[in-house]
């Protein structure tokens, strides 16, 4: 029987093909996953180049027990995405080993399909899609060298990426065409790691904590072309205070389905996953953009089931007026007790002055003693409040808020914490603004009577320069200074971020509302799913047969037209603009005498071009050298 | 019900007129996927499902890209075998039970062909390239049936190029027949009784029986029969000398009478009655062969051999 048919070749283009397929990942995964995949990786290798015997049966059971044992110990769960994916790449080495027919080669290959596409789970990029692509397109390839006879992968590469052309362009077809759902058929799968994601919790160091995260946390693009002076992002609000952090209410109070406001403005925004229920908005939301998003009472936007564990893009209407909704109660003034006892007293005896001098006077607190802004703040103990205000006074933007906060309410005027971002990076060239982790900021509303929920930032109050820039130039010296080596890459980014955006927008975020929206463009709106899915088919059928009749005929017109009728189409087409060309009912004597007669710059060189033409096309003696003398004739033919 | 399905498209194929010589044309190739291309499928349809489950627009997308490679490889495939010219197939007679070589011809006049299998059953023989305007031979080695003349098996030739996930393929056979002749049994027919049944026929033929004496030694020469050498005159040094008999003569000239044999089971019959010809054959005797009317005049040579195991193959007890 057919023993162990370890063919070298195809099983190192095989491994090839699995390795360009995880290249990505090893960037998203963590460091200890990298190592165990590198030594099945190092394994493998050295087996492909024909250093150890490749394994037997047995030691390929023990080696998949073994990794799936270290990566669940790791893990705890194997079915989650930090522990499944590496399991399917190691697995997938292991595989290369087990081939003994054609089917496993191409098995392995599919496996490989598998692993570009667990990189979607990580990143949904525009240049991660040209990467899976060109990497799909190799296994193809690889796929097509294992059958062929020749062993020619330049070949199959070049036939791989005829088949692959047309297939992207149907794909996108099919893409834009194929019904939409607007829930998940089943619950949905993925319990994530919190990664990085605004704090829920604001106490000291909750903010500050991500100041040097600078991942981008969301893109927005304002739907008024003018400049957008934007610069705050809600996204939590914070009511309680228990002494040491401040809480949101958990789920934050249903407000009213849409807030009414006589300024309304637009914008787009992709959101990065932020691992947990609350949306990012502009301002102040006016109503929610999806039917499992609702709007709560403090005006934020929160997911009523899942977490935010994809990238989400949604258009939101918001505005800048300061909403009277909730009215306050009792939990906005609730302090706890026996804690910051010299804030207390402080706020208590600012009760008498009227509720906008009782503002204002904390505002001029922070104004008149000098307080750090700061990355770095010192170590606070129980009553951090009393610390910061009285004594220390350094500070990142969650101790100034609280403290503010606190104040407040200690002066009796309803106040609550809002968690979000401030600033945005602008890139000209995709009309958008980038928000990072490092623009996670914190500030304070303050109920003012009639003017509703007016927005205090106590840290800008004492630190103004945090308005105009960002965290990187704040704390310049805080930042690494490598990073200014790659300042000379910044357009480049700018252009890749704009792709990306564009990409995001236009693909990733492609929805059933836009769906709707685009069939509307079409002029067809409110279409069944059915209805829809006949139309997919139509167009299917129609694109199909469309690029398969006019490949043929191309084929075929180009087949039949000779050679020497194609050059004297060349060289009518050099004429036309000079009346000169032969009519349809001409015969090419007649053509002939017509040129003799005329008074034509090259004429001699003409009348010798269709003499060779006549003889060569109707002697029936057909010599090549008649053919380059007309190719001779056409290079000299100039008007 | 496999086999009648079979066999239907068989007789449909006969009708359609696959005849050897072919050029397979469009509507002549069958194209189904292999079972990696199931498996490969089953992928994309699980990446398709978790995607559109998820709203994950990438996995679509993929998906789909991996559909429409799906889709489009099987114009590849097909064009494989497409505009192939079969030009003739030889099949070889053969003994039952044992294997009957068949040869193609072949010759690509559009594009060069790669990875083409042709087969039978589970015989095959692949055929890695055809480069154009080219004949290639290819020979097929498949199993004989019984004893018999057979019309020529339906081919079928195929090719799962370029990615092994569909199979094109295309049915062919010649007017060509299939002739199988019966297998030789262990031992021949012995010469005496065969002798003693040409007595039986006719004494008329052997007027000469006279003569059936030893006559002496002739010189060897090359090309006489090994097995009348005198060994004992060799033994004594003399040299090689050739035994000759009269007798022999009369043997030269052996018929065999199909009719007068008595062997009860039909197939052993015509088994023992092949064995005798290709015996008597390896001697260099002239031996003829009558069954019921049918009379081949006794003579010597491949050719000879042929008609009489053809004949042998042909029988019919009807």
């Amino acid at each position: 029987m057919m023993m162990n048919n370890f063919k070298p070749k195809n099983s190192t283009l095989i491994f090839l093909s699995i390795v360009f397929s995880c290249i990505p990942l090893l960037f998203f995964l963590e460091i200890k996953t990298v190592i165990i995949v590198f030594f099945a990786f190092i394994f493998n290798l050295l087996i492909v180049l024909g250093k150890i015997k490749p394994p037997g049966k047995k030691t390929i059971l023990f080696l998949t027990i073994v990794f799936t044992l270290i990566l669940t110990i790791n893990f705890k769960e194997l079915f989650s995405r930090d522990a499944g994916v590496p399991l399917l790449i190691i697995m997938s080495f292991l595989k290369i080993f087990e081939i003994k027919t054609l089917r496993d080669e191409l098995v392995a290959c599919f496996l490989s399909f598998f692993i570009l596409l667990s990189l979607i789970l990580f990143s949904t990029s525009f240049f991660t899609t040209i990467y899976m692509f060109i990497s799909a397109v190799f296994t193809l390839s690889v796929m097509g060298y294992i059958n062929s006879p020749d062993k020619n992968l330049f070949q199959n590469i070049k036939k791989s990426i005829l088949i692959s052309l047309p297939s992207i362009i149907f794909a996108f077809v099919l893409f834009f065409f194929f019904p939409r759902i607007q829930t998940s058929l089943w619950g949905k799968q993925g319990s994530f790691k919190n990664i990085s994601g605004f704090a829920q919790t604001i106490s000291p160091g909750s903010v500050s904590s991500l100041a040097k995260n600078n991942e981008i946390a969301f893109k927005i693009k304002f739907d008024n072309n003018h400049q957008s002076l934007e610069k705050y992002f809600r996204g939590i609000v914070f009511n309680s205070f228990d002494g040491t952090s401040w809480h949101p209410d958990n789920p934050p109070l249903k407000g009213p389905t849409t807030f009414k406001s006589s300024t309304s403005k637009k914008a787009f925004i992709i959101l990065n996953p932020t691992y947990s229920k609350y949306i990012i908005s502009p301002d102040y939301p006016l109503n929610s953009p999806e039917k499992q998003i609702y709007l709560t009472e403090n005006s934020t936007l929160y997911s009523i089931f899942f977490k935010i564990n994809d990238k989400k893009a949604y258009e939101i209407e918001y505005t800048n007026q300061s909403p009277t909704y909730p009215k306050p109660s009792k939990k906005h003034l609730k302090l706890p007790e026996n804690f910051n006892p010299l804030t207390l007293e402080l706020g208590s005896q600012w009760r008498s002055f009227p509720p906008e001098q009782r503002v204002y006077k904390g505002i001029e607190f922070l104004r008149k003693n000098k307080f750090i802004y700061t990355l770095n703040p010192p170590k606070y103990g129980k009553n951090y409040i009393d610390e910061f205000l009285f004594d220390k006074r350094e500070g990142f933007c969650e101790h100034f808020a609280s403290s503010f906060a606190f104040l407040m309410r200690a002066a009796k005027i309803p106040s609550r914490i809002t968690g979000g971002y401030l600033g945005g990076e602008e890139n000209p060239i995709g009309g958008f603004f980038s928000l990072r982790q490092s623009d996670a900021h914190a500030w304070c509303e303050v109920w003012l009577g009639n003017k509703g929920w007016i927005r205090i930032d106590p840290t800008t109050e004492s630190t103004p320069s945090r308005l105009e820039e960002n965290m990187e130039q704040i704390f310049s010296s805080d930042f690494n200074s490598g990073r200014s080596f790659f300042k000379f890459t910044k357009p480049f980014t700018k252009l890749t971020d704009a792709l990306n955006f564009f990409w995001d927008q236009k693909i990733i975020s492609y929805n059933f509302n836009i769906q709707n929206e685009f069939f509307k463009f079409l002029g067809l709106k409110n279409q069944s799913f059915l209805k829809k899915s006949a139309l997919l088919i139509f167009v299917c059928f129609f694109l199909f047969f469309w690029v398969y009749f006019s490949l043929k005929l191309k084929v075929k017109l180009q087949s039949k037209k000779s050679k020497e009728l194609i050059l004297f189409e060349k060289m009518q087409k050099k004429l036309k603009n000079k009346n000169f060309a032969k009519k349809p009912w001409e015969g090419y004597y007649e053509y002939l005498k017509r040129i003799e007669k005329s008074n034509l710059k090259n004429q001699e060189l003409i009348k010798d071009f269709i003499n060779i033409f006549v003889l060569y096309r109707y002697s029936g003696e057909k010599s090549e050298k008649n053919i380059v003398k007309m190719k001779m004739i056409l290079k000299k033919l100039r008007f | 019900m496999k086999l009648k399905f079979h066999n239907l498209i068989k007789n449909k194929l006969r009708a359609k007129k696959n005849k050897v010589p072919l050029k397979i044309k469009k509507n002549q190739i069958y194209i189904l996927p292999t079972r990696p291309g199931f498996i490969f499928l089953l992928v994309v349809l699980v990446i398709f499902a978790g995607s559109f489950n998820e709203n994950n627009n990438m996995g679509l997308l993929f998906s789909f890209f991996l559909f429409f490679i799906f889709l489009f490889s099987t114009r590849e495939t097909r064009n494989s075998i497409l505009d192939l010219k079969i030009n003739s197939i030889k099949i070889e007679n053969s003994f039952a039970f044992s294997k009957t070589k068949v040869e193609f011809n072949l010759l690509t006049n559009g594009k060069e062909k790669k990875a083409v299998k042709i087969n039978l059953k589970d015989k095959f023989v692949k055929i890695e390239f055809l480069k154009n305007n080219l004949n290639i031979n290819a020979k097929l080695f498949i199993d004989s049936k019984a004893r018999g003349i057979y019309r020529c098996p339906v081919f079928k030739i195929s090719s799962s190029f370029p990615y092994g996930i569909f199979k094109s393929f295309a049915y062919f056979y010649s007017d060509e027949k299939q002739i199988v002749y019966p297998s030789p049994s262990k031992t021949p027919i012995p010469l005496t009784k065969l002798k003693s049944l040409m007595e039986i026929q006719g004494k008329t033929k052997d007027k000469n029986k006279d003569e059936d004496e030893f006559k002496g030694l002739k010189n060897y020469v090359k090309g006489d029969n090994i097995k009348r050498i005198s060994w004992k005159s060799y033994s004594k040094g003399l040299g090689l000398f050739i035994k000759d008999f009269n007798e022999e003569k009369s043997f030269d000239k052996i018929i065999i009478y199909f009719d007068k044999l008595k062997i009860e089971n039909l197939e052993k019959k015509l088994s023992k009655i092949c064995k005798t010809i290709l015996e008597l054959e390896a001697e260099g005797l002239k031996y003829g062969l009558e069954i019921k009317q049918i009379k081949i005049p006794p003579n010597s040579g491949p050719k000879h051999q042929k008609i009489c195991l053809e004949l042998l193959a042909g029988y019919d007890d009807e």
